[in-house]
């Protein structure tokens, strides 16, 4: 009986992470918006203090092999997200009111491989293959003065 | 003597004038366009087991891909489509870093320079009458790029160091499932997981022999381009009397294809070399001190006069490593030409390296594939890895 128990309490603590495509999309931070109280705890993210600027990044882990960084201001707001996965994450969500500029810049590229969107504050950079995918998205006006966008990776 | 197809640069289809530059409207990369360091070869695929087949032209050579994947508006062939485990019609959205693609997977012979593979997975791209791609795959907000206009070729042949497009992530068994393969009821398309014989396959590796990597050789090309170019992709490492690996530096990759650059004190990981993407793609602007172009180059770096760069490929793992040497010229000098092939164009990738069709050319580039076994002793090579 303890073993069985055990058992069931192990698999409830680890099955918690979403993946891109089962994540309820209420859950995962959205640029240029404030992150919400609790959500770090809720997504279980690794909270890092970025030198000299009060800003924070928040690592979030999700299926299968998925990071996704948020880089979040002192006043809570997110100014930029890096991330890396087998499969694309899900743009929609993640922009947020941004995307449809995104998806607009993202339809004029001259060039087949790796995406880079510059098109007003919206920066979006897409590099990597099926299986392997990395990108970063920032707004430029939203980056804490005392850092650069290096700090988005 | 290993089966070689011939490529070529551009495409082989009468070229338009470039259309006036406007930022807000697409620039047509096509076969009917002017499309910058695009390589392409000619394909036949049949219905299986018969001789009931048709050549497909200008198909893009990507080394940077896995599968075969042909316009639907370009095959002719009854080929019967895939299902799922629940018999409803099987599909991809594939990805790419700036595009997708949506349509069925269906089953045909690979025939390319006397190599046969039989019924291979393959992907119909934009197939007249199937299911629209739901959601879960234009939530990625890139192009759709299955028309001729869009994709500027009738296809994409990947021959990269992988056999399967996906791999475990989208098999039976998997953790979660990526919305890449969907079985399509009439209801609308669900996302699925796809045992790995039935996921659309690099169809080289598929070949009864000569199945283990790919060669491409491409000459030099001057610095203010070339209008054309042709080439050759042989198949097989190592498995004929001309195809053998001699006298190269092996890049070994990791489980993501990727291996290591080394540039100006730094080692990056996430390095490919892909014969898909048309241009080197390399870094950003303020870190190289170079201008990012803002008008008809617009994705390009665009300095005053030529920049020469160097760095060093190496293993992702275990010793190898290759000099790269690398020019950027003015993209936008590049374009005003009525040249195509070009070994300076070059432009933006934050944080890595991706060696495109650019660096191709005055080499001879081995794809080896993963699990693939070349030579023995001192001088073998482990799938997978690139060499030159």
């Amino acid at each position: 009986m303890t073993t069985a128990c055990l058992g069931l309490l192990l698999g409830l603590a680890l099955a918690v992470r979403p993946a891109w495509s089962q994540a309820p999309s209420a859950s995962l931070p959205v640029l240029g918006e404030t992150i919400s109280a609790g959500a770090s705890a809720q997504l279980r993210a690794q909270v890092r203090a970025i030198a000299q600027s009060g800003a924070r990044v928040e690592e979030i882990r999700l299926e299968p092999g998925s990071v996704v960084r948020v880089y979040v201001s002192s006043a809570g707001r997110v100014f930029g997200l890096a991330w890396q996965s087998p499969t694309l994450p899900d743009l929609k969500h993640l922009l947020g009111s941004h995307f449809a500029a995104f998806q607009a810049a993202a339809a004029r590229t001259q060039r087949r491989g790796p995406l880079y969107v510059h098109t007003g504050t919206l920066v979006v950079e897409l590099s990597g293959h099926m299986r392997d995918f990395r990108g970063r998205a920032y707004l430029t006006d939203a980056i804490p003065a005392t850092l650069t966008p290096a700090v988005v990776r | 003597m290993a089966g070689a197809a011939v490529l070529r640069l551009p495409a082989a289809a009468a070229r338009l004038p470039s259309p006036t530059p406007s930022p807000s409207s697409p620039t047509s990369l096509g076969v009917n366009g002017n499309y910058a360091d695009g390589l392409f070869t000619s394909v036949t695929v049949c219905v299986p087991g018969t001789s009931n087949c048709q050549t497909i032209d200008n198909v893009l050579v990507d080394t940077g891909s896995f599968g075969l994947r042909l316009l639907g508006s370009q095959v002719n062939l009854p080929l019967a489509t895939s299902q799922d485990g629940n018999g409803d019609p099987l599909a991809e959205c594939e990805q790419f870093a700036s595009s997708f693609n949506w349509g069925p997977v269906a089953t045909a012979d690979v025939v390319m320079a006397g190599e046969k593979a039989s019924a291979v997975p393959i992907q119909i791209m934009g197939q007249s009458g199937f299911a629209a791609p739901p959601a879960a795959c234009t939530n990625g907000g890139l192009a759709e790029n299955d028309t001729q206009a869009t994709l500027g070729a009738n296809g994409i042949l990947g021959v990269g160091v992988f056999g399967h497009d996906c791999g475990t992530g989208c098999a039976p068994g998997a953790t979660s499932t990526p919305s890449v393969y969907f079985g399509c009821p009439s209801s609308g398309c669900v996302a699925t997981l796809v045992a790995l014989a039935d996921q659309v396959q690099n169809p080289v590796g598929l070949f009864p022999q000569d199945n283990n990597g790919v060669v491409i050789q491409m000459p030099q090309v001057p610095d203010s381009g070339a209008p054309s170019v042709s080439g050759t992709m042989k198949f097989g490492i190592d498995t004929q009397a001309d195809n053998a690996m001699n006298g190269v530096n092996v890049l070994a990759a990791d489980g993501f294809g990727n291996f290591l650059t080394s540039f100006q004190g730094s080692t990056l990981g996430g390095s490919i070399l892909d014969s898909g993407s048309n241009g080197n793609f390399f870094l950003d602007a303020q870190t190289l001190n170079l201008p990012a172009c803002t008008n008809t180059a617009s994705g390009f770096y665009c300095p005053a006069s030529t920049v020469s760069f160097s760095a060093t490929n190496m293993s992702a793992a275990g010793a190898g490593s290759a000099p790269a040497v690398w020019n950027v010229a003015n993209a936008e000098t590049l374009f005003n030409s009525s040249n195509a092939a070009f070994n300076n164009l070059a432009g933006p990738n934050a944080g890595s390296f991706d060696f495109g069709m650019a660096f191709f050319f005055s080499r001879t580039i081995y794809v080896g594939f993963n699990g693939a076994l070349i030579g023995s002793g001192a001088g073998s090579a482990t799938g997978p890895f690139y060499a030159y």
